[in-house]
């Protein structure tokens, strides 16, 4: 009876979703178009930035730097300048984001061990992408330095001070990138429990409810059979955002695809479980929506470890950040992503939504009662 | 148990807003009971009661033999409901709603297809089964409404207002379904504002602001509440008739309870309108409009209805 009743609304939530292309479109595809767009605008140091170069030494060695520094196409190579006029004028006009000028005597002083010095000249108009730029701009250089000449990193200079990220073990490319879109992947996939929730609103505006609740299906049958079709319809979701995340960003995948889709499923059970919660005090789909969106999405990227470390020390941060199931999982999709690490590393935070979603689920579920308003 | 609803002093408060009030009636089995009353005058609200959906606030509503206040999981078993609003799923074929709703009362296997096939039949909707819900034009949908919410063979099925918005020819059909089921034992408890419905009903229940105002069959109720003749004019022009009527009834020149536009003709109701035809013929020509054809005529229901509710 139990089962029977619970998958017949499995059955008929499957048919509501595939057959809504809104419903269908917001589980399983929105993720990863969200996912692209956030990555953008969070991973400031992804971009590819046009270089114009005034090459005033013209050796190899300053060929050899170019080459490097344009090799993985980040920077792109525009233009050779052939005087200071012609670097700002493509800077004003757009050409470029970066010029680059190599003084007279850069090869040989590269080659014999002197200290030399580059310049670099940015369009100040964006100063945070002209940071970025800068900064990579001298990552390179070091790297130049170090791999290519078997010099000190510090040999060549840029006559912009810039900071340069220490080397990170598990992000040596020190792009906040790799640790970004797992986290945000973790972040996007709010949407099937938004979906959700809304599908639940929904029954109560349409007054389908009202002709189901005469029937003897139960309450935890009725979002049971429910909870079961999102999180496999989101399923599809998370395996097309991590589709986009490993071959669009190119971030690495060092963990196991079936841990990472088994964590999503407590993710959802959490989220989907606040959904409960939620749709308990609202009878339309816009202020489900709109709770949904306050309480899930925003503190994602406040509190939740995203865009800055959660400080361990501080109880009142603590406090804030653990009863959040995107605390656990943005770092449960990290460890997997760049660490690769299993369940055996990954219980704590799994345990976590454990309780978080069982928590929700049965307070949820004593408040929602087969009732009409 | 020859009941199969007993309420005795039902009352529900919304805070301050009384919706029923001490309300008492029985619904024999077996029967065609009409529930009527204007909008937002309890009717919905006594439905939800009735099915277990809300607890009243006092009173006792005995549903099959049993308290539908302490046990309303077992009785629901046995009861069938199709709501006022639309209660199907737009999105899923005939048949899957039939399939969903036929699990939903936890029938499987042959039972299942046994029960879906004996729906389609009834509502007419063989041939129709992968059709969409929401393309099925509106009597369909509704006896589909219907055929889902008895999928269970339920001993007693509520019909909250489930005509309205039907043509005349859908309603008819429908009715005809209702005759058929209540022959195979079935009670239905149904709500309408439809007043030619209400004189096909076994029993019927007048409810106006959450009181009941009259109750019995539809003859006992004519005689019991209905001191007075009805005149029947079709004027020329009915609109400026009654104009001219009621305010004759206003400065007592027309000794009447009631006048009222029925579609193009006239309903004239009071005690004596037979010894005052004269004197109305005669002030409709005086002011120019053709009387046409007057005839005392027997109460309808909604002759009635009107003349009480006010």
């Amino acid at each position: 009876m139990f089962i029977s009743r619970t998958f017949a609304i499995f059955r008929k939530e499957v048919r509501h979703i595939v057959r809504d292309v809104r419903v269908l479109f917001l589980v399983t595809l929105a993720p990863a178009f969200l996912l692209l767009m956030l990555s953008y605008v969070f991973s400031l140091d992804y971009q590819h930035s046009k270089v114009a170069v005034l090459d005033w030494d013209k050796s190899a060695v300053s060929r050899d730097f170019i080459a490097q520094i344009t090799a993985d196409g980040d920077f792109t190579l525009k233009s050779y300048l052939s005087d200071y006029a012609g670097a700002e004028a493509s800077l004003l006009a757009g050409d470029a984001d970066l010029a680059l000028i190599i003084p007279r005597g850069f090869g040989e002083d590269a080659r014999a061990g002197r200290a030399t010095q580059l310049q670099a000249l940015v369009d100040g108009m964006n100063p945070l992408s002209a940071r970025n730029a800068i900064a990579q701009l001298s990552a390179r250089t070091s790297a130049f330095a170090a791999m290519r000449l078997g010099q000190s990193g510090a040999l060549i200079t840029l006559a912009k001070t810039a900071d340069v990220h220490g080397r990170a073990w598990y992000n040596p490319a020190i792009k906040t990138l790799y640790s970004m879109v797992p986290g945000l992947l973790a972040v996007v996939m709010f949407m099937p429990a938004m979906a959700f929730t809304l599908a639940l609103a929904r029954e109560k505006e349409t007054g389908s409810f009202e002709g189901l609740i005469a029937t003897p299906v139960r309450g935890f049958e009725y979002l049971g059979g429910k909870l079961l079709a999102y999180t496999l319809a989101g399923m599809v979701g998370a395996l097309v955002a991590t589709l986009v995340a490993v071959f669009w960003f190119q971030v690495p995948f060092r963990g196991d695809l079936g841990t990472l889709l088994a964590m999503t499923a407590l993710y959802f059970f959490a989220t989907m479980s606040a959904g409960i919660l939620i749709a308990n005090f609202v009878t339309s789909q816009q202020t489900a929506m709109t709770i949904f969106l306050l309480a899930f999405f925003l503190p994602s990227f406040f509190i939740s470890g995203l865009t800055q470390p959660i400080n361990t020390t501080s109880l009142t941060s603590m406090l804030t950040s653990m009863p959040v199931p995107q605390t656990h999982f943005i770092a449960i999709a990290r460890a997997i992503f760049l660490k690769g690490l299993g369940w055996d590393g990954l219980w704590e935070p799994a345990l976590a939504l454990v309780v978080l979603g069982s928590i929700m689920f049965t307070a949820g579920m004593l408040l929602f009662k087969k009732k009409v308003s | 148990m020859e009941n199969a609803i007993v309420a005795h002093d039902l009352t529900k408060h919304f805070g301050r807003f009384t919706a029923v009030d001490h309300i008492t009636f029985r619904v024999p089995r077996g029967q065609i009971f009409g529930f009527l009353g204007p909008n937002g005058s309890g009717k919905t609200t006594t439905i939800r009661i009735l099915l277990g959906l809300m607890k009243p606030t006092a009173g006792l509503a005995e549903v099959l033999g049993m308290d539908i206040t302490r046990q309303p999981e077992r009785v629901r078993a046995h009861l069938g409901y199709m709501s006022q609003r639309f209660s199907l799923y737009n999105d899923l074929t005939v048949i899957e709603n039939l399939r969903f709703f036929g699990r939903a009362y936890g029938l499987h296997g042959d039972k299942l297809r046994a029960q879906i096939d004996f729906v389609l039949q009834m509502a007419g909707l063989v041939g129709r089964e992968r059709q969409y819900a929401r393309l099925l034009a509106g009597g369909w949908r509704q006896r589909l409404a219907l055929g889902a919410a008895i999928m269970h063979t339920p001993q007693l099925v509520f019909l909250d207002e489930p005509t309205a918005g039907v043509d005349p020819v859908s309603r008819r059909m429908f009715w005809d379904l209702l005759y058929r089921l209540t022959s195979e034992g079935m009670t239905i408890f149904v709500t309408t504002h439809y007043m030619d419905e209400a004189e096909h009903c076994n029993q019927l229940a007048f409810i106006h602001n959450g009181h009941i105002i009259a109750e019995g069959t539809p003859s006992e109720i004519k005689e019991r509440m209905m001191h007075g003749q009805v005149l029947e004019l079709s004027p020329g022009d009915p609109a400026r008739a009654v104009g001219l009527l009621r305010a004759a009834q206003s400065d007592g020149r027309l000794q009447a309870d009631e006048v009222a536009l029925y579609g193009l003709s006239v309903h004239v109701i009071g005690a004596d309108i037979a010894g005052q035809q004269a004197t109305i013929l005669e002030m409709l020509r005086a002011e120019g409009i053709d009387p046409g054809l007057a005839l005392l005529i027997p109460p309808s229901l909604e002759d009635v209805f009107i003349a009480n509710v006010r």
